[in-house]
């Protein structure tokens, strides 16, 4: 306990130094004006405090229990004065990479279904592929005064929906029957064997194929709305559907990112120390996550205020262009 | 699976298993390689195409005024700069984006062999749609 709270103090005073002291370096770096493009001097400083500023974005994600992508693309988009088409496909492949990490343990263990997760992926995925040529095609203003009501009702929803950890259960409709979308999963607390079957199939689908669509336009993940859709709308247990759709989140996340890609949207520099943060926040957070279990609330309170004030400022970016 | 006998849901496990298997892989890999090449680069070790210096100007612009500005490439254009350190940290990224449709085809085979074709048409139609964001035609 004594070393977990030590450590804790290291992780703070960690990203406390990189985060909060590499920023105001950037801010008194004075950029030397030559033309046509002006050079800055310290730019060392902006990969340092975003690793710092994503180290703290990881950590909050994991205790609030919101996704890191949204917080990413809110707080920089609203804060930041890089565009928010790098911003947008940053936060894909955060999106991306925590994915990736987290969908091998779900696959082995059966919290991944593929029969339930490929039919909805099809749909995210070309939704995203097709959003994110339209989000290419908006105006910057739009995109900001959009995705700040977007992210507004997103943190809204996150706080205030309820995911139902047993769905009653209810007939299989004939759509799922013929995707095969039912299957069996052990509990691991008492070892009983839950089965589960897929209803309103076709709707779900179809909602699917919108979230997909505002992945791409926005480079936002829509974890939030695949398990919602998982649970609520299919009647999917909450740990399959949980599973599932951070499964789904690869492929839909890794359609839309090509063509963010093939645009030219990385910048390495910026990039790349964002998904180191991310990483090792989420690392340390897990590692220190029974510590803040009393605290839980108050980093979902905080998350929620953050993206709300960030959604705010978006939304009066976009309009006071 | 309530749909499926045992023998099925044997060979769709070892299926999930194994692309779990080259998922996990590939993506440490890939992470790996992803920093390696990101601390040559930030050590200016390599040469640089873009001057890190410049970057904090160029990114506060629209990413198709930074193409044409600093002349950068689209779509696959980024191989023929591999000579540049910048463009070294691009190479783990699109590893990263092929991953998930690599994985995809490793359960091909089961699906093959259970004659499961609706949902081979599926699986096809899902990699038609990344291979067509990935090829950039659109």
């Amino acid at each position: 306990m004594v070393k977990a709270k030590s450590r804790l103090r290291f992780l703070v005073l960690v990203a406390l130094v990189v985060g909060l002291v590499g920023l105001p370096v950037y801010l008194f770096a004075a950029p030397l004006s030559t033309n046509p493009v002006p050079v800055m001097k310290h730019w060392w400083a902006w990969p340092l405090g975003l690793f710092g500023c994503c180290t703290l974005m990881g950590a909050l994600s994991i205790f609030g229990g919101i996704g890191v992508g949204i917080l990413f693309l809110t707080l920089l988009a609203a804060f930041s004065p890089i565009h928010i088409d790098f911003i947008r496909f940053i936060a894909l492949l955060l999106a991306l990479v925590s994915a990736l990490i987290a969908a091998p343990g779900l696959l082995r263990r059966d919290l991944a279904d593929l029969h339930l997760a490929l039919p909805p992926a099809l749909c995210s995925a070309t939704g995203a592929l097709l959003g994110s040529y339209v989000g290419f095609k908006l105006s910057t203003e739009t995109l900001y005064v959009a995705l700040g009501s977007i992210s507004i009702l997103v943190a809204f929803f996150v706080l205030f929906s309820s995911n139902v950890r047993q769905p009653s259960s209810a007939p299989q409709d004939r759509i799922s029957v013929l995707l095969g979308m039912s299957g069996v999963y052990q509990e691991h607390r008492n070892k009983e064997a839950i089965a589960w079957a897929a209803r309103k199939t076709l709707p779900a689908l179809v909602l699917f194929f919108l979230a997909g669509c505002l992945t791409g336009i926005f480079g936002l993940d829509a974890g939030w709305a695949s398990v919602s859709l998982f649970n609520l709308v299919m009647g999917i247990p909450l740990k399959v559907a949980v599973g599932t759709g951070k499964f789904l989140s690869c492929f839909a996340n890794t359609s839309a990112g090509w063509v963010y890609f093939n645009h030219g949207c990385l910048i390495p520099l910026i990039a790349v120390p964002s998904v180191a943060g991310l990483i090792v926040g989420s690392f340390l957070a897990i590692e220190l996550h029974g510590l803040m279990l009393n605290r839980i609330k108050l980093f979902r309170l905080l998350a929620f205020v953050l993206i709300i004030i960030a959604g705010i400022k978006m939304i009066l970016k976009g309009l006071l262009a | 699976m309530s749909t499926r006998n045992a023998l099925t849901e044997q060979d769709w496990t070892r299926a999930r298993v194994k692309f779990a298997n080259v998922l996990f892989s590939g993506s440490w890999y890939s992470l790996i390689l992803l920093l390696i090449t990101f601390g040559i680069y930030f050590s200016g070790s390599a040469e640089y195409y873009i001057s890190p210096d410049k970057m904090p100007a160029y990114w506060q612009i629209s990413a198709n005024d930074f193409n044409q500005l600093a002349n950068t490439p689209h779509n696959w254009g980024w191989l023929d700069l591999l000579a540049y350190g910048d463009y070294w940290v691009f190479a783990p990224i699109a590893i990263l984006l092929c991953l998930t449709p690599i994985c995809s085809f490793l359960i091909i085979p089961t699906v093959l062999k259970h004659k499961d074709w609706l949902f081979m048409t599926i699986l096809l139609f899902l990699l038609c749609t990344i291979c067509l964001a990935a090829s950039g035609l659109l």
